[in-house]
């Protein structure tokens, strides 16, 4: 006892030291960001370890999340109800749709939240054995917060480009000068309903803010955890290309191949070893199916959405264009829907890809260092590879890609023949239509 | 849109897609040393086996000639097709030039030199468009060629051991293979699809005047549909090839099986070998349904936006 306390004291005065690149680590600072715009309502997440984690109901985070969360359904409902009444052009759905993502999407993590303690507690006990026993190949830590912040920083541009869109739009004018002026024409669903006041239209930037980061948390969110995952599985298979070419550099006359007798017991396998490295990926592999079970949610949330943005803006895209501003706007956001949903494919698509990888280096493996361990491993990464996929209906794999553009152009010859009336209306150019 | 926007798309398209093959295919040259040292390693433990595909080299020469001999007749056909555009100008050269090259025409004043440049980089253009899937069907051609070495032999000699550590050596050749060339595969189907649908697009909405226009027209998409579908049968090829064995090693007598054709049919089982395009698809016979599926619905949306556009 008194041992522990001279090392304590005489440690307090030397420097902090690294925190290993588990998961917790590396997500700290993106979660408490998040944390800030009211989101991961989960306490403790400074703390060293995950063990720490906590969710609970009557706690001020929660509070919190569930105050942004009416936010976004007032600003969604309000819009809704506009477009209902000014008939329903699909260029209207624009902002409702933005708000609805945003409700829905705090919800969701909320529900994260709720689980991720459980899985932390699951996963971080493997994943400590994972760094201790296999190198790391990059610098995870690094790499995810520099994505984060390239991402966040993207996604903050489009947001401004459509203030200023909706600022400079020659449509829904009104009458008033200054910082008045701007809000009725940003906040115009709210405020053709409800008396204008200065406090209200900062709360109102505010969350419309808030709501544009989190629109992009959860593409944000599912591409940084599948990296993480994407580097474990790397760093398995690292450790069996390291074996296998350690193994078929020392048997590398190969003119005694042909005259080795096949026996059946294998002196030379090391059942230790490879049983340890199946039974690590076979541990990662459940560890996916679980990440799998909670992130399933946001995944489903995040290619429905897309997708709907991109059907949409599709459509408007028929339009004429009034103004350059308008132009630019609309280049850049179909642009970056159709960006969010090609990053989130090919980064979720790398943890398929990452956890198959090993296969050719265990085939090459010569017959006499072959074992049960490594035929189970095998058939493991043939029948059960690992894959983000939404609630079971589809897998993430570089495929999904090709099927989203193949489902994009059907569903839109399907609104374009559908909504003949409203691109009647849209083709006169001379509507004063206000969205 | 009228006809000088088609000639504008189309030639940038051409043009593109010769400068990015060019610039893939120097950065594989920088490789290809590297490449064939690993690939004459594989040819040296195949090198005892009784078919010894000796006239490989005759099925290489006898793709190219085809393909480039087809690409100079629509080239000659291609010049005669613009030269016979009625034209008010009265010089005939440069009436062909100025209607041929609105890229360069509508931004330089005409003179002889630039006529040349013009009608050089025209040519390396063709040569390269061809050249890109001539690549890929000799490339598709010599591994597939591999897979029915080991399928022949396994009738032959029954060494499992060997078999299967040849067939094993010439998947990861033509895994790594894969990735040196998956861009190049990307650029051609990218472009053939791209060339496909813009022409037939453009061909629905043009009424065909003379004899050679419809010749020319004819001549060009069928050699165009041609190549595409020819690109994608070699190299399905491979796929169909390295599967060919399952069913003779599962048909053997219970004395001669043992655990080493479990692992080789097995391995042929799991690890299914095929050009992908950086993985995005996986070059098979059923390949050519899905891209004329793809191609039919992207015309589609093509003809209905354009019929809502042109209110």
């Amino acid at each position: 006892m008194s041992v522990n306390i001279r090392k304590k004291v005489a440690m307090s005065g030397s420097k902090p030291t690294t925190r290993p690149p588990t998961t917790h680590n590396c997500l700290r600072i993106v979660l408490i960001t998040a944390q800030a715009m009211g989101n991961f309502a989960i306490d403790n997440l400074r703390a060293e370890e995950p063990g720490k984690l906590k969710f609970k109901f009557k706690s001020w985070k929660v509070l919190h999340t569930a105050l942004f969360s009416f936010a976004y359904l007032f600003c969604a409902s309000f819009s809704l109800y506009k477009s209902l009444t000014v008939g329903i052009l699909l260029n209207q759905l624009i902002s409702p749709l933005f708000y609805f993502h945003s409700f829905i999407t705090s919800l969701l993590f909320l529900q994260l939240a709720y689980r991720w303690p459980h899985f932390m507690a699951q996963w971080s006990k493997i994943e400590i054995h994972l760094l201790k026993n296999y190198k790391a190949t990059t610098d995870l830590s690094k790499k995810i917060n520099y994505s984060a912040v390239t991402m966040i920083l993207v996604a903050l541009l489009e947001h401004t480009l459509a203030v200023c869109n909706f600022v400079y739009s020659s449509n829904c004018q009104n009458s008033s000068t200054g910082a008045e002026h701007l809000f009725k024409k940003e906040f115009h669903f709210i405020f053709n309903y409800m008396p204008y006041h200065f406090i209200f239209g900062l709360l109102l930037t505010f969350i419309s803010w808030t709501a544009t980061f989190l629109w992009n948390f959860a593409d944000v969110f599912i591409v940084l955890i599948s990296m993480i995952m994407t580097e474990r599985f790397r760093q398995i298979n690292q450790k069996i290309k390291i074996n296998v070419e350690e193994v078929n550099s020392s048997s590398n006359d190969s003119s005694a191949s042909f005259i080795k007798v096949y026996n059946t017991d294998f002196p030379k396998a090391e059942y230790k070893l490879w049983r340890q490295i199946r039974e690590d990926y076979n541990n990662l592999n459940n560890i996916m199916s679980h990440l799998d079970q909670i992130l399933s949610n946001l995944v489903l949330l995040s290619y429905s959405f897309n997708l709907t943005f991109i059907l949409v803006q599709l459509f408007n895209s028929l339009r004429q264009m009034d103004s350059v501003i308008e132009g630019i706007y609309f280049f850049y956001s179909f642009g970056f829907v159709i960006a969010r949903i090609v990053t989130v494919s090919i980064f979720g698509a790398l943890i398929n890809e990452e956890s198959q990888a090993a296969m050719p280096y265990l085939t090459s493996l010569p017959t006499e260092f072959y074992n049960e361990e490594i035929q189970r491993l095998i058939t493991q990464i043939h029948v059960d590879s690992a894959a983000l996929t939404g609630h079971n209906f589809f897998r993430i794999t570089k495929g999904l890609v090709l099927s989203v553009a193949a489902a994009i152009i059907t569903y839109e010859l399907v609104l374009i023949q559908f909504n003949q009336a409203t691109l009647n209306k849209y083709m006169t150019a001379n509507e004063t239509i206000c969205f | 849109m009228d006809l000088v926007y088609k000639d504008f798309v189309s030639s940038f398209m051409f043009n593109a897609n010769s400068a990015v093959s060019g610039i893939i295919f120097f950065k594989l040259a920088r490789k290809w040393p590297l490449l064939m040292e690993k690939w004459s390693k594989v040819e040296l433990s195949l090198e005892n086996y009784g078919n010894n595909n000796r006239y490989q080299k005759r099925k290489f020469v006898v793709i190219i000639s085809v393909i480039m001999s087809a690409a100079i007749v629509e080239h000659i056909l291609s010049i005669l097709h613009v030269s016979q555009i009625p034209n008010e100008n009265s010089n005939k050269l440069e009436a062909y030039f100025l209607t041929n090259y609105p890229h360069l025409f509508n931004f330089f004043e005409f003179s002889i030199p630039l006529a040349i440049f013009a009608t050089v980089m025209n040519i390396c253009n063709v040569f390269s468009w061809n050249f890109l899937d001539a690549f890929l069907i000799i490339i598709s051609i010599a591994l597939t060629e591999k897979f029915h070495q080991v399928n022949d032999e396994i009738h032959i000699q029954r060494h499992w051991m060997k078999l299967r550590e040849d067939y094993n050596k010439i998947s990861i050749l033509c895994k790594i293979v894969n990735k040196e060339i998956a861009d190049l595969i990307l650029v051609s189907f990218a472009t053939n699809m791209f060339f496909i649908m813009s022409q037939l697009y453009w061909s629905l909405n043009q009424h065909k005047t003379t004899t050679i226009e419809s010749i020319y027209f004819c001549f060009s998409f069928g050699l165009l549909v041609l190549r595409t579908v020819a690109v994608t049968l070699y190299a399905s090829n491979i796929n169909d090839e390295s599967k060919k064995s399952m069913s003779y090693l599962f048909s053997l007598n219970s004395n001669t099986y043992n655990s080493e054709i479990e692992r080789f049919a097995y391995q042929i089982h799991c690890q299914p070998v095929a050009l992908t395009g950086h993985d995005f698809f996986k070059i098979t016979r059923g390949l050519l349904f899905s891209m004329a599926g793809a191609i039919v619905t992207y015309e589609l949306f093509l003809v209905q936006s354009n019929i809502v556009a042109s209110y």
